[in-house]
């Protein structure tokens, strides 16, 4: 029936024909709309990719995962960074068949024990982990074995791509990526601040440097069988550390016993007694206190006999010596007879401000206090003045040697990479310890020693190389055992204007054929650090210097004539 | 006249109501858009420093000097091969410097994602005619 046919009579049927009419606009885009959105549908059905959306979803998630921090060398070389490792879970109630389960993951993953997976599998737990750090290749197969029980969580793991190069100055993460050690520890609040994530740590550590004195303090410890190793390399004008090594070192990536004694950062938890290394600050503070000329001379014509003890020269000559050929022949004597001169509180003064009653400053947990001795009476005094019956740390050490030869200023050690604009220091910001002008001459006879002295195994062509070799005894059950020694040598390069600070230390190094059974600092220590300087001078960019002549020779030449 | 009027009211009615879906839509998109983005980009970060990784544990300086000893004629630099400065080589008085020494270590990084191509028939790129979203997409970015 078409509504044409009906006629409403009367004399409203005009209005309503007029509603009708208007009825048909309405209707009339009802249809339009809806024709439209049918369209539509079927434009979505056959045409648009869906996949597409439901993937946008999925892949919107991953903004969630927080990680830790990257630490960068110097030079944005990688250090330590996080990478994505999915971990083995397992929701025991939906496991149907436990003995097959287990038997399938341990062929995928064959270092778990069986039966301990199996217990896993049918723990009354709610969820349990079988194996964190899955490599992708496992990743795959358990996918592809396809039992809805075994959960793959995503994890990250802690990589220390350097491997060992620089491990305790990094030190490590445990499981669960908190920090136990090292620059990750001191740095935790950087590290683990998710909102800092693109902003890495750079750390001061250079890796080529760190690789060269590691081999080389690897190669000479193989040599001399020493029991263990530590370097430090130093830049003398702004405190950065730019390598430090303790060896025997461990892995980060891998398993960690966190009491073994490779964990021990020898530079900065093991105070040792440097021995002669301590005549430069014995003589730079009789410079700076200006009790003691240069040219003054001290009797060490024979031992120097102070209460019970007697004090020998390991070099002795015999005669008199003046300031610069006690510390080029680092005599124990004539270092003994400047501190008489010097006095006792004065030494104390000058120690306490070259850093050495305290602990290292870094940004490590860990550090060491020095081992001082209970009582400064004279003969402790003397013991100190060459460097025994006081022990501290190789970093203590380092950072006073810089004071001494950087024009004075004691500069804290870092670990932190400064700018280029930060390496010039005005004196105001660092405390001076000795002026300017005891710190040329101490650079001097520094220079010397490795000239004529005892360190000459530490010259290198080109470089002027200064330093001062140490060797102490090891106190065993109280006694100085002679046979168990601690050497040592600290160097610097270039001596006009000192940049950096080379320091090695061995402990416990026997001799070979090759030294004539000697185990000192001049034949162990020296000739690794000339060999490290060797090698990190073109790196640095350290222009070579031919020829320049020390000053204070002639005090050396004209002593040895005399006889 | 009435009529004209409310012809046209409703005409605009229409008119501005399909603006709203459309304009919605369009947002939509561009939201979802953007999310596809955001994705792209942490699953690029991610890839950055797994191959940042990879890179530093391949340059380890021992692995590095291991095959520069196999492979190349080169030993390290030595003292006596560096100059002081170009005026200290011997017969160079008048000297031009073109370039200044690097005294940085710049690591080179890939620049790139590596694409792994698969090695099936290459497909024709499929040219997509620029839809309704595209065309106002454009314009939102020209407005701005």
């Amino acid at each position: 029936m078409r509504s044409a046919d009906l006629h409403i009579e009367g004399a409203k049927s005009g209005a309503l024909e007029v509603a009708r009419t208007r009825l048909i606009v309405p209707v009339s885009l009802f249809v339009f709309g809806f024709s439209l959105l049918l369209v539509r549908l079927v434009s979505i059905g056959l045409f648009e990719d869906i996949s597409d959306r439901v993937t946008r979803r999925a892949s919107a998630k991953t903004e969630i995962i927080r990680e830790r921090v990257d630490i960068l060398d110097r030079n944005g070389v990688v250090m330590a960074t996080n990478l994505p490792a999915p971990s083995l879970a397992v929701r025991p109630s939906l496991i149907t068949d436990p003995q097959e389960v287990a038997d399938r993951i341990v062929r995928l993953l064959p270092d778990l024990n069986r039966t301990r997976v199996l217990n896993k599998l049918t723990s009354s737990r709610h969820f349990l982990y079988i194996k964190r750090n899955l490599t992708p290749t496992q990743v795959w197969k358990i996918n592809a074995l396809g039992y809805p029980g075994l959960v793959l969580e995503q994890a990250e793991k802690r990589v220390y791509p350097q491997g060992r190069l620089a491990s305790h100055v990094l030190g490590y993460v445990d499981m669960d990526n908190k920090p136990q050690a090292g620059v990750e520890k001191f740095f935790d609040d950087h590290l683990s601040n998710p909102e800092r994530s693109n902003d890495p740590l750079y750390l001061s550590i250079d890796v080529r440097l760190q690789y060269i004195m590691r081999e080389e303090l690897e190669r000479a410890m193989d040599k001399f069988s020493a029991r263990a190793a530590a370097g430090i390399i130093m830049n003398v004008n702004s405190g950065e550390i730019l390598a430090m090594t303790s060896l025997p070192d461990f892995d980060g990536n891998g398993a960690i016993d966190p009491l073994a004694p490779e964990m021990k950062n020898r530079n900065i938890l093991e105070p040792y007694e440097m021995g002669s290394g301590f005549k430069t600050f014995t003589v730079a503070m009789a410079l700076d206190s200006g009790s003691v000329k240069l040219t003054d001379e001290f009797d060490a014509t024979k031992p120097l006999k102070v209460g019970r003890r007697t004090i020998h020269d390991d070099h002795a000559k015999k005669r008199f010596l003046n300031v610069p050929e006690i510390y080029t022949f680092s005599s124990n004597i004539g270092a003994s007879l400047v501190i008489r001169q010097v006095g006792i509180e004065v030494q104390k003064d000058y120690l306490e401000r070259f850093g050495l009653f305290d602990k290292p400053v870094i940004e490590l947990t860990g550090l060491s206090r020095p081992i001082l001795p209970t009582h400064w009476g004279e003969i402790q005094s003397m013991t100190v003045s060459y460097g025994h019956g006081i022990a501290v740390t190789p970093l203590n050490m380092v950072t006073a040697i810089a004071s001494v030869i950087n024009g004075g200023r004691l500069i804290p050690a870092t670990l932190i990479r400064k700018n280029k604009g930060e390496n010039i220091t005005s004196s105001n910001d660092y405390p001076q310890v000795i002026s300017p002008a005891t710190s040329r001459k101490m650079r001097q006879l520094m220079r010397l020693a490795v000239e004529k002295g005892t360190g000459s195994f530490a010259r290198v062509e080109g470089y002027r190389v200064g330093g001062k070799t140490g060797t102490a005894e090891k106190v065993v059950n109280g006694v100085y055992d002679r046979t168990r020694k601690i050497t040592s040598f600290v160097g610097a390069f270039p001596m006009d204007r000192p940049q950096y600070i080379v320091f090695a230390l061995f402990d416990e190094p026997h001799g070979t054929a090759d030294t004539f059974n000697m185990a000192t600092g001049g034949w162990v220590a020296a000739p690794v650090v000339g060999q490290v300087i060797r090698r990190i001078g073109p790196l640095l960019g350290v222009k070579p210097v031919m020829d320049v002549k020390t000053e204070y020779q002639n005090l050396i030449l004209a002593g040895n004539e005399k006889k | 006249m009435i009529r004209v009027v409310a012809g046209f009211f409703i005409v605009m009615v229409m008119i501005s109501a399909a603006t709203v879906y459309s304009l919605k839509e369009t947002t939509q998109q561009l939201k979802a858009h953007k999310q596809q983005l955001s994705a792209d980009i942490l699953k690029d970060r991610a890839a950055i420093k797994v191959l940042r990784a990879e890179m530093a544990y391949l340059s380890q300086p021992a692995r590095l000097e291991k095959l520069s000893r196999r492979f190349l004629a080169l030993s390290p630099a030595r003292a006596d091969q560096m100059a002081k400065s170009v005026t200290s080589i011997a017969g160079r008085e008048n000297f031009k410097q073109v370039a200044f020494p690097v005294d940085e270590f710049p690591l080179l990084l890939p620049q790139e994602k590596p694409v792994f191509r698969k090695k099936t028939v290459i497909r024709q790129p499929r040219v997509r005619k620029a839809g309704f979203y595209d065309r106002i997409s454009l314009k939102l970015e020209k407005n701005e």
